[in-house]
């Protein structure tokens, strides 16, 4: 079920009702009952894969469980049972194609007959998610720092629970699992508040990422058909697509919990207003980020050890963050590139420093810190070029057309030369898709910098009734009117 | 104030209240919202939006009426229709609309119409049939029309069913069109695509650049939609009137592609039958001349004037029997 069909409209307020309306003895098992229901609107019969995989790492943890912590040798055999179940199933279903297609194109360069058969298998939505979510969970048992839970429904639902199911944010057992045993009681101010939040997400995804989608789609779809400054703006576009629709898609989820009283980890926090690679880390997709500091950068040694093996930790993160994406060249570069940022940026940090006190950079505060903003915002479009291309050629051909035709499509631009307005700066679309999308990024550049400062909740609240419904009334209207319903799917459940 | 952590905050009478008048303003403002836009869009008076419009409050009566897609819409000129054959005339074609979609409207029209004759323009693919309603806003403000809805829910009834029963479920499918029409309606100017519009004729000053097709194709026919134009015609000649199916002119390159255009025609024939007539273009000399066509399928103005002058004659002959 998509967070932005009429079905959810229906179902979210039932299950809220339900939810409040029921004992709490029984709210468990209604919200396990609505989540499967949830994710079977989508595909009945890959349910299974959920149940097994709860079955087995519910089984798996209370095995470790029975022995202490110390015992590795008798818990160890059962993390393993849970992480090769969970990785193989991810393994065969996402990247069993992608390795064969690589182990094919090898065997071709080495004149190797490899016969191995392709799978038609179709990606289990959210299937990534899902399964990092109960990775962290059986590590943390088997390293002591989470009890087994011993109540299925309850282990079940933490692995299954609807608003955060199929693209996260990806829930720590030591957040999720005692919240879902607590007793929630109504509270109309985070009702409220959740239901604001939940808004603001579907704003951001039907009227922001779904209008700018359709121009983007455009570009990415037919990249040679553009050069310079089309594929500039189609690469900008992306990065307010992306971010407006998975942060659009954190925000409902966030939300809905938390009308119910549940509380899910931050996931975006205002990334394109970040001054390094570094930092934009520590703001977008937070879950995943910090899932990989804890569960693969830590355990490598992260960066208490000698300087090569730290930049080969982060370096290896990157990439494996990467193909976490998908099983694509595209994805795997992207990580790459970010990990190349990443360390290139340790390496220079004295250089720069250096710089910004010779050119005096630091004398003007906000100045630099535009510099900065405006410098990380356009690595960061450099390497989405890699994530949203179908494939390494069209990327290579973006990143170097970007610039090589920017003299030539700006003099086409400037003459309007066989309609380059309408191709180039309109994308064959209306002119008032790119007016709207224009608008509502500005729109949105100003909510999040003020939000920022944590003006926008407080600020809204301490306007009078009028002011204040308009505002609402504002919102859900431009949604209903403007959004772009057309079954678009977020771009996250792919992964 | 930790809204995880605070006291259980009843659900009490004035928070009830409270929600319950911010509900009723939103339903207030939608409402107002929908209704000024299907004001707006029924006062348009040229283009597609209006051909239906003009179809659903039996604004339009003429004695040839031509019905089908761009094929219809681009090609049958009532003028000329009309000064050859001295009847009147009006082209109600939709564009990218194959009978299976305008069947409701179709019906509508034999209902309350005394036109003599109805055109029925199809191309080569209008036997295969649709997955989705196409550029529905044009549809959208009346979808209480009996023949209209169900003619339109065969082919997405989810869809249809959101459309008409869930209160303003219509604005969120509403694009651009929709509001420039609404808009355009209300201050009586017309869309600048639709200036040209005579009788719902928009001819076509274009000129063929593109090379022609080079790929053959296999048209689907479903058996479905080959019975929709058969219960069609039958109400048709039920009410006295009398069918006539064209297949009209296509780029002789684009014939030679089609694999299955003399199994295409004879499922024309059979749906006309002995009573009604079927005239097929796609052998006429119109054909061999590119100058005459803006794509494979559809001819420019010069194209339709002529093309609308030989099917006049032919008319003219059709309504002497």
């Amino acid at each position: 079920m998509l967070f932005n069909s009429f079905e959810f409209l229906i179902f979210f307020p039932t299950v809220v009702a339900l939810f409040f309306l029921l004992p709490h003895r029984f709210r468990w098992l209604l919200l396990l009952v609505a989540s499967y229901t949830f994710y079977m609107f989508w595909r009945v019969d890959y349910a299974i894969i959920l149940v097994i995989s709860t079955l087995i790492d519910y089984l798996c943890s209370l095995m470790m469980d029975r022995h202490p912590v110390e015992a590795t040798s008798k818990r160890k055999p059962w993390l393993w049972v849970s992480l090769f179940t969970n990785l193989a199933t991810l393994f065969t279903f996402k990247y069993y194609n992608f390795f064969n297609t690589a182990a094919k194109d090898l065997a071709d360069v080495l004149g190797v007959s490899y016969a191995a058969p392709a799978f038609e298998l179709l990606l289990p939505m959210g299937i990534s998610f899902y399964t990092f979510q109960t990775m962290s969970y059986t590590i943390d048992v088997y390293y002591g720092r989470q009890k087994a839970e011993k109540h299925f429904g309850i282990f079940a639902l933490f692995v299954t629970f609807f608003p955060q199911l199929v693209a996260g944010p990806i829930e720590r057992a030591g957040n999720l699992i005692d919240q879902l045993k607590e007793k929630h009681e109504f509270n109309y101010e985070r009702v409220t508040s959740g239901l604001k939040l939940m808004a603001w997400g579907l704003f951001k995804k039907v009227v922001i990422a779904d209008r700018l989608a359709v121009m983007v789609n455009q570009v990415y779809n037919n990249p040679t058909d553009y050069e310079g400054i089309p594929l500039i703006i189609a690469t900008v576009f992306f990065a307010f697509q992306i971010y407006c629709d998975f942060s659009g898609y954190s925000d409902i989820a966030i939300g809905s919990a938390q009308v119910m009283g549940f509380r899910l980890m931050e996931n975006f926090r205002r990334p394109y207003f970040s001054k390094s690679i570094r930092e934009f880390w520590s703001r977008w997709h937070i879950s995943l980020s910090t899932w990989f500091r804890d569960y693969l950068y830590i355990p490598l040694g992260g960066n208490r050890v000698v300087k090569w093996r730290w930049y080969y930790n982060i370096f290896i993160v990157f990439l494996v963050s990467g193909f976490w994406h998908g099983a694509n060249w595209t994805f795997i570069v992207w990580g790459a590139l970010h990990g190349f940022y990443q360390i290139f940026g340790f390496l220079t940090a004295k250089q720069r420093d250096t710089a910004v006190e010779l050119l005096g950079l630091g004398r003007n505060r906000i100045f630099y810190k535009f510099i900065q903003v405006g410098t990380t915002f356009s690595l960061v479009c450099l390497a989405w070029v890699f994530f949203r291309a179908n494939n390494i050629s069209d990327a290579w051909y973006i990143t170097t057309h970007m610039f090589s035709g920017f003299g030539e499509s700006a003099r086409e631009i400037m003459f309007n030369v066989n309609g380059a307005w309408i191709k180039y700066l309109l994308f064959n679309q209306p002119p008032n898709t790119i007016a709207l999308s224009l608008f509502f990024i500005i729109i949105l550049l100003v909510i999040e910098y003020f939000h920022r400062k944590d003006l926008l909740n407080s600020g809204v609240n301490s306007l009078p009734t009028i002011a204040r419904w308009g505002f609402y009334y504002f919102l859900l209207i431009t949604i209903i009117t403007l959004g772009v319903f057309k079954s678009n799917e977020f771009i996250y459940f792919q992964f | 104030m930790n809204l995880y952590t605070s006291s259980f905050n009843r659900l009490r009478l004035p928070v009830l209240f409270k929600l319950l008048v911010f509900l009723l303003i939103l339903f207030l403002i939608l409402w107002m919202i929908k209704t000024s836009l299907y004001a707006g869009v029924t006062k348009v008076r040229k283009g597609q939006v209006a051909t239906v419009g003009k179809i659903i409050s039996h604004q339009q009566n003429p004695d040839v009426a031509i019905f089908g897609s761009s094929v219809a819409w681009v090609h049958f000129n009532p003028e000329i229709i009309s000064n050859i054959t001295g009847r009147s005339s009006y082209n109600f074609g939709l564009n990218g609309t194959p009978l299976t979609q305008y069947q409701g409207l179709l019906k509508e029209f034999i209902e309350y119409s005394d036109s003599e004759v109805i055109v029925i323009a199809g191309t080569f693919s209008e036997f295969s049939g649709r997955e989705a309603v196409a550029e529905i806003y044009r549809f959208t403000p009346y979808l209480d029309n009996y023949y209209l809805y169900e003619g339109l829910e065969q082919i997405d009834p989810n869809l249809l069913w959101k459309m008409k029963y869930v209160p303003f479920y219509p604005l969120t499918t509403l694009d651009y069109n929709f509001f420039q029409y609404a808009v355009y309606g209300y201050l009586g100017r017309i869309h600048h695509d639709d200036e040209t519009e005579v009788n719902g004729f928009v001819p076509q000053h274009k000129i063929w650049r593109d090379s022609p097709r080079e790929t053959s194709l296999k048209a689907t026919i479903s058996n479905k939609v080959v019975q929709q134009y058969k219960a069609l015609v039958s109400l048709a000649n039920a009410r006295n009137k009398k069918v006539v199916l064209v297949l009209p002119p296509i780029y002789y390159e684009g014939v030679m592609k089609i694999e299955n255009l003399q199994e295409i025609k004879e499922v024309f024939q059979s749906i006309a039958g002995t009573d009604n007539y079927f005239l097929d273009y796609t052998s006429n000399e119109i054909c061999l001349d590119k100058s005459l066509f803006y794509n494979n399928t559809h001819l420019n103005s010069t194209g339709a004037d002529i093309f609308s002058e030989d099917f006049s004659n032919k008319l003219s002959i059709i309504l002497k029997q």
